[in-house]
């Protein structure tokens, strides 16, 4: 599966479109790994576990958008876009989408 | 009696979060410059036009970085915005993450030739109120061209 956030694959030809799909995952923050955060917030400095937690939180965004999309039978996704929302205090709320495509 | 002692306690964690996140500052301030001369060679563009040659493989890359403000910070932030002043100890750090979130995906694109369509996007961590923390990320598509 092929994703860009352009428009087109470059160097290929589209030749069907299959509509939006998206991909979604709400995460909360570990309370444990926030006592970490807390004291890290005395001095500044990079929140490993969040950064990690986000990342992971994306990364099963953008495979719940490729599970749609092959289910379509797509082989690629254009023009991804990234979204977040506050769902409750303490959450967040990836969600991806784009376009599905087949290409040759 | 206890009220001085809040006071105090205070004023040490002040003072020992500014040396403390300033140094930390600086030292990743320093890395950041040293990782983008050594990437210097990829470049990063917001358009999305490839150039007219073989392509080998495209791909999605992305990076992201949480930076977590400091006591010093909060502070000082909190103090700027009842003048309403600009807020330079917050514009350090957004500046860091969004060069650190660069990098990071610079790095997962190893052997690409350009990454198309930069978009930047930043969040804020924890609590409304307090500047404890920012997650900067950037995504773009990686072009590698056939050598």
């Amino acid at each position: 599966m092929e994703i860009t956030n352009i428009e087109t694959i470059p160097g290929k030809r589209i030749a069907a479109h299959y509509g939006l799909v998206c991909g979604s995952t709400v995460r909360s923050k570990n309370a444990f790994k926030d006592i970490g955060a807390s004291f890290k917030n005395m001095f500044g400095g990079e929140l490993k576990s969040y950064t990690k937690l986000l990342n992971e939180t994306r990364e099963e965004s953008i495979g719940r958008m490729v599970e749609q999309a092959s289910k379509l039978g797509a082989n690629a996704v254009v023009n991804v876009r990234f979204a977040t929302s506050d769902v409750a205090a303490g959450a967040a709320e990836i969600y991806i989408y784009g376009t599905a495509v087949k290409v040759e | 009696m206890d009220d001085l002692i809040g006071w105090g306690i205070g004023f040490v964690f002040f003072g020992i979060s500014y040396f403390i996140g300033s140094h930390n500052e600086k030292a990743h301030f320093a890395n950041i410059v040293e990782r983008e001369k050594a990437l210097v060679s990829l470049p990063t563009v917001t358009f999305k036009q490839a150039e007219e040659r073989a392509i080998a493989q495209t791909k999605l890359v992305m990076g992201n970085v949480v930076i977590a403000g400091d006591f010093f910070k909060q502070v000082v932030a909190q103090l700027a915005s009842v003048f309403g002043m600009r807020i330079s100890v917050a514009e350090s750090m957004v500046d860091r993450a969004r060069r650190e979130a660069v990098l990071r995906m610079k790095e997962k694109a190893v052997g690409a030739d350009v990454i198309l369509n930069v978009r930047f996007m930043s969040m804020k961590i924890g609590e409304r109120e307090k500047m404890s923390g920012l997650e900067a990320m950037a995504y773009g598509t990686a072009v590698y061209y056939v050598k």
